[in-house]
């Protein structure tokens, strides 16, 4: 049994490991092995607006087709293609091992409360001054 | 004395004997007017009901937190698209429609029953092609995935088109009508309609159904005829789910208390919704087979979002303000959890809740005129009873207790009917006990015995209640704490058993109209309980006044002493009469008769 000083010191032990291991696996490369759907979606640095179809065709052509996890989020995975890193959807792909998710990006949401009460709605004035 | 007052031998203040004037009948139908009319005055124009409605939906929550089947809430899932979920998917506010087709995509690969889209799809987007959502659309259905979206209130109210934009292929979803119902007081949304309005019909094949019917009417059995407004019972069980990512810690019991006390119960609401709920990060991050087979697959799907200056919120007697898509889950899962025993609203015209209502009513005046003085006809009538022998007397309350447990073991849709029984006898006996019962003073000892139980109550009541409150959250604070011990004070400290006993069979004729065959809402009992005790305090009251005043016709009996002449002093002693409750007639059995003046 050990006293306050003891289990912070394990405290910040295992959080330190957790870091670590975060860090290790945002870093550790992972092969995509199919495509959940018969094409997915793939965005040029991730920027939305430029998307290209990506067909089970293009990942045989790939495989093994390596993958790293985004850090800020659990939604994507870099891929690399010929001209770029790529982003790709993380429910669309098999992965060849689990992609364990370090921390709910949504932890302690809170889905009901009371919001501020305002006299607009979005997109008020927007353009007025065109 | 001009004239006298009461024609059955009434005295007043040992002095006035009557020989003329409002008989007891009389006295008993004025005083039943004047009770209907206050009853119908609070109820309707004052709004009685609404004021105390708070009090009575904090009591049917706690109810339903421990009743509610988890029949709905098994197959039924919420997927959020929140606010801060914009920016991690790098997304702008009206959602794009290939981020719906991506979400509605990432959900077919979970294999849900059915999807409801509580988005609405009007207006052409320029610059955006809307052929992947209904592509995406279109996938589903080809999975058997049944799909349903939000149309146009405006046009759904119309009944001739779902308003949709071009482009969305119709045959590859239902449209249906999202129009919400109005709030009702500090309570928010009770009700939820089946299509347009209450006053139409939902049965033409043109009307729009709401979500809700619409999606549960093939699994309960529901025909397009027999869809009427739901009084929506707001479950409140815990979800694993959602506590397993939300922050569903509550304000804490000296906070419940605090608020209890300065407004209402209902001001403090829980954080966590019943539904079981997903946001779309967890839908569009990694597959997850165990969610899939936990909370997705087979389930039915309510696709909704919740986003700042946005509206589309829902104000719940159970939970803080909720995104919208809540309240078509909540409904779904009642029809799920009742099926065709769906508790029915209340409905413009003469409906069966305006009925019952009414005879709660009519139930608690007959009861004001019984309990505390009853007239002599009716002491003659439940004196009877006394007689009755105690075999028979034993042999219906046998008959009460088997309804009660038939009630409870068998499944049976008349449930209701086999509760009116010992209702009913509940009934006789109360007014067998009023009139019967003596009235008798407290000794000095038993009133300072009184005070001191009184006391001890309120302080055991403030400590039970932050106890439970601590452990088992206010719902069970208020059911295990503060209505018993209310009812303990009224039974032991203030001895009105009478009060208890009228409330038992108000709550029982509650209970009797919420089961089937009737299947209504619950009923506001806390505003019937309410009027009983204000009405009972006029009465005496009126009583007193009138008192006060032949007590000073018989030191000034001379209608020049009160500046009227005889025949309007004369009126006024007969409508002053009329407020004199029971008499002096004795019952058949002497021993049970009761002295009123």
């Amino acid at each position: 049994m050990g006293g306050p000083g003891v289990r912070w010191r394990e405290a910040i032990v295992v959080a330190l490991l957790l870091t670590a291991t975060g860090a290790a696996w945002a870093e550790e490369a992972f092969n995509v092995i199919g495509l959940r759907m018969s094409k997915v979606t793939v965005y040029k640095d991730c920027n939305m607006d430029k998307g290209i179809p990506f067909t089970r065709e293009d990942l045989d052509k790939r495989k093994p087709w390596r993958a790293t996890r985004d850090s800020s989020t659990a939604v994507y995975y870099w891929v690399k293609m010929d001209d770029g890193n790529y982003c790709v959807k993380a429910f669309a792909v098999e992965t060849d091992k689990p992609v364990p998710v370090v921390k709910d990006e949504e932890c302690h949401t809170r889905v009901a409360g009371r919001p501020l009460k305002t006299g607009a709605v979005r997109g008020v004035g927007e353009g007025c001054s065109q | 004395m001009s004239s006298p007052l009461v024609q059955d031998g009434s005295m007043v203040r040992d002095s006035i004997v009557v020989s003329q004037g409002p008989s007891a009948t009389v006295r008993t139908l004025a005083q039943f007017v004047f009770l209907a009319c206050l009853g119908a005055l609070l109820f309707n124009l004052h709004g009685i009901s609404l004021h105390l409605s708070p009090w009575s939906q904090a009591i049917v929550n706690a109810i339903v937190k421990y009743t509610y089947k988890p029949t709905g809430q098994d197959r039924t899932l919420v997927v959020l698209f929140r606010e801060e979920n914009l920016a991690t998917l790098k997304e702008s506010y009206p959602i794009s429609y290939a981020r719906h087709a991506e979400i509605l995509e990432a959900l077919a690969l979970y294999e849900p029953a059915a999807v409801f889209v509580d988005f609405a799809f009007i207006d052409a987007r320029p610059g955006q092609d809307v052929r992947p959502l209904s592509d995406a659309i279109c996938a589903l259905k080809a999975q058997h995935i049944r799909v349903y979206l939000a149309a146009s209130p405006i046009a759904a109210g119309r009944g001739v088109t779902d308003g949709l934009r071009d482009g969305l292929d119709r045959g590859c979803f239902t449209a249906v009508n999202v129009q919400m119902d109005a709030e009702s007081g500090a309570s928010g949304v009770l009700t939820y309609l089946a299509c347009r309005s209450v006053e139409a019909s939902c049965a033409p094949r043109e009307m729009l159904w709401t979500p809700a019917f619409q999606m549960a009417a093939a699994e309960v059995g529901l025909g397009r005829g027999d869809a009427e407004q739901m009084e929506i019972i707001w479950g409140n069980r815990v979800s694993k789910l959602n506590e397993s990512w939300m922050d569903c810690t509550t304000d804490g019991a000296f906070a419940h208390l605090r608020q209890m006390v300065k407004e209402n119960p209902l001001a403090s609401k829980r954080k966590c919704p019943h539904t079981n709920t997903i946001s779309v990060l967890h839908l569009l991050g990694p597959f997850d087979q165990g969610l899939k087979d936990r909370a997705v697959k087979g389930r039915t799907v309510f696709y909704g979002g919740s986003f700042e200056m946005a509206g589309d919120r829902v104000i719940s007697p159970v939970f803080d303000d909720l995104p919208g898509v809540y309240l078509h889950a909540m409904a779904y899962d009642n029809l799920l959890t009742f099926g065709k025993d769906y508790k029915r609203a209340e409905q413009h015209g003469l409906s069966l809740s305006r009925v019952v209502n009414g005879l709660l009513l009519l139930f608690t005046i007959v009861l004001l005129l019984l309990v505390d003085k009853p007239p002599a006809f009716a002491r003659r009538m439940l004196g009877r009873i006394g007689a009755i022998s105690p075999r028979i007397k034993w042999l219906t309350l046998a008959v009460a207790v088997l309804c009660v447990a038939l009630t409870a073991i068998v499944r049976t849709s008349l449930l209701a009917i086999l509760l009116l029984v010992p209702l009913l006898i509940g009934v006789v006996a109360v007014l067998h006990l009023a009139a019967t019962h003596p009235e008798r003073e407290p000794t000095a000892r038993q009133f300072l015995w009184s005070g001191f139980l009184g006391g001890l109550i309120l302080a055991g009541a403030v400590l039970l209640f932050v106890g439970v409150d601590a452990r088992y959250g206010i719902e069970a604070a208020l059911l295990l704490v503060v209505l018993p011990g209310y009812f303990v004070y009224k039974a032991l400290v203030a001895r009105d058993v009478l009060f208890v006993a009228t409330t038992v069979l108000l709550v029982g004729a509650a209970v009797v109209s919420f089961l089937p065959p009737i299947n209504l809402g619950p009923r506001n009992i806390v505003a019937y309980v309410a009027f009983f005790e204000v009405a009972r305090h006029l009465m005496k009251r009126a009583e007193d006044a009138t008192r006060r005043y032949f007590a000073l016709r018989h030191e000034q009996p001379a209608p020049e002493d009160w500046g009227v002449g005889a025949s309007v002093l004369s009126v006024m002693d007969w409508i002053f009469a009329l407020f004199i409750r029971g008499d002096e007639e004795g019952t058949d059995d002497g021993r049970t008769g009761r002295a009123v003046a």
